[in-house]
């Protein structure tokens, strides 16, 4: 058996972290290319950047191996992952927003890169583009409040249920529901302030 | 309405779009490789250290122990000292010098007169620090004060002989006994 690549696809989780659990590297490794994209989504939604997303997303794996011994089976080990990995990413966020605040003067905008270009600046040649408009909803989630935000950018990465993302952020799938259209609905609201009035 | 909300799905959906590359798994397995590179470093120093540690506390508290009756008896002439000192504050405070505590806040207590009413040096400092500490005493009764000064004093502490070998000293000290020559004195007669 030995030098034949053994397959793991009927392999379940539980079964990898047991190995993992007593230093199997590969069964922790099989674990990570599992994950790997919904812990980097989970971290992006967070982050908005993909540097800062990879490390949160290296920092989230590297805490589970160390704490594998904690898992104790009651959620997924995967919703157990994406709940590491966003505390990860909110703690990076948090980071990243004080020392934005530090080196900004208080009386500029402390956005950052969330900040809205008024709708005066726009040119109505570009308003008419598809990309200016892309651009707009873009702008438009990142200015939403973080919660909002969060919400709407982790159901739409494609990668979480709704009882995934309660879990994850701590919320009831209802709360989830509202806060979705919620976030939708204020986004709409923006892109019409901007000359977006067409779509309807 | 749905328009809108599929452009905004859209745009969320590329916000969170991407995976990371090839060399991510190997990234983070280095990084554990390095965590528990250096915790078992960690491990194989820390060991020893903590023996010897407790091998170092252990046998400072072996010799400490038999000079610990030593420290007890340190505390003790401490605060045999102490209770020297206080009949030297109290017995000063006497009715006599009922007007030194008024007049002290006028003259500086390094005075040529304040050393000179207080005869002794310790025992001006000892009146002194008794004023500060109890400015407002001054303003009652003087004589009041020194009895509730009487009643806090602690009752007598006993102190263990100390010092008595050093006594023998003094037998070198030799006085010559004096040849008194005798003095009759006459029966006084009665008359």
């Amino acid at each position: 058996v030995a030098g034949f690549p053994v397959s793991t696809v009927c392999v379940t989780d539980g079964d990898l972290v047991a190995r993992a659990r007593v230093g199997d590297h590969a069964a922790f490794g099989e674990l990570v290319d599992r994950h790997r994209v919904a812990v980097y989504r989970a971290s992006m939604a967070a982050l908005g950047s993909h540097a800062e997303a990879e490390d949160a997303a290296q920092d989230a794996f590297v805490v589970a191996w160390r704490r594998l011994d904690s898992f104790r089976g009651e959620a997924s080990f995967r919703t157990w992952l994406l709940t590491i990995a966003w505390h990860q990413a909110i703690n990076r966020r948090r980071g990243l927003t004080k020392w934005w605040k530090r080196i900004m003067p208080l009386e500029e905008d402390v956005n950052g890169p969330t900040r809205l270009r008024p709708a005066d600046e726009a040119d109505p040649e570009q308003l008419a583009s598809g990309g200016e408009l892309q651009r707009d909803i873009r702008a438009a989630i990142r200015a939403l409040s973080p919660k909002l935000r969060d919400t709407l950018l982790l159901a739409q990465s494609g990668d979480y249920s709704y009882e995934e993302i309660g879990g994850i952020v701590r919320a009831p799938v209802g709360t989830i529901k509202w806060r979705i259209a919620e976030a939708r609905r204020r986004v709409r609201e923006r892109l019409q302030e901007l000359g977006h009035g067409e779509l309807g | 309405m749905a328009n809108w909300d599929n452009q905004i799905d859209d745009a969320a959906r590329q916000m969170t779009g991407g995976e990371p590359d090839a060399g991510f798994n190997a990234r983070v397995f280095a990084r554990i490789d390095r965590e528990t590179g250096q915790r078992r470093g960690w491990s194989m120093w820390v060991w020893p250290a903590a023996a010897l540690a407790a091998a170092a506390v252990l046998a400072l508290v072996m010799v400490r122990s038999p000079s610990r009756s030593e420290g007890v008896d340190a505390v003790r002439v401490k605060r045999d000292i102490t209770a020297e000192s206080k009949p030297d504050t109290t017995v000063r405070l006497n009715p006599g010098n009922t007007d030194e505590p008024q007049d002290r806040g006028a003259v500086p207590s390094s005075t040529p007169s304040a050393v000179e009413s207080a005869g002794h040096s310790r025992g001006a400092f000892a009146r002194q620090s008794y004023v500060a500490s109890a400015g407002r005493a001054a303003t009652g009764p003087v004589n009041d004060a020194v009895a509730q000064a009487g009643d806090l004093a602690p009752p007598p502490i006993e102190i263990d002989p100390i010092g008595v070998e050093s006594m023998e000293a003094m037998e070198s000290i030799q006085v010559a006994t004096l040849a008194v020559a005798r003095i009759d004195v006459p029966a006084i007669a009665e008359e």
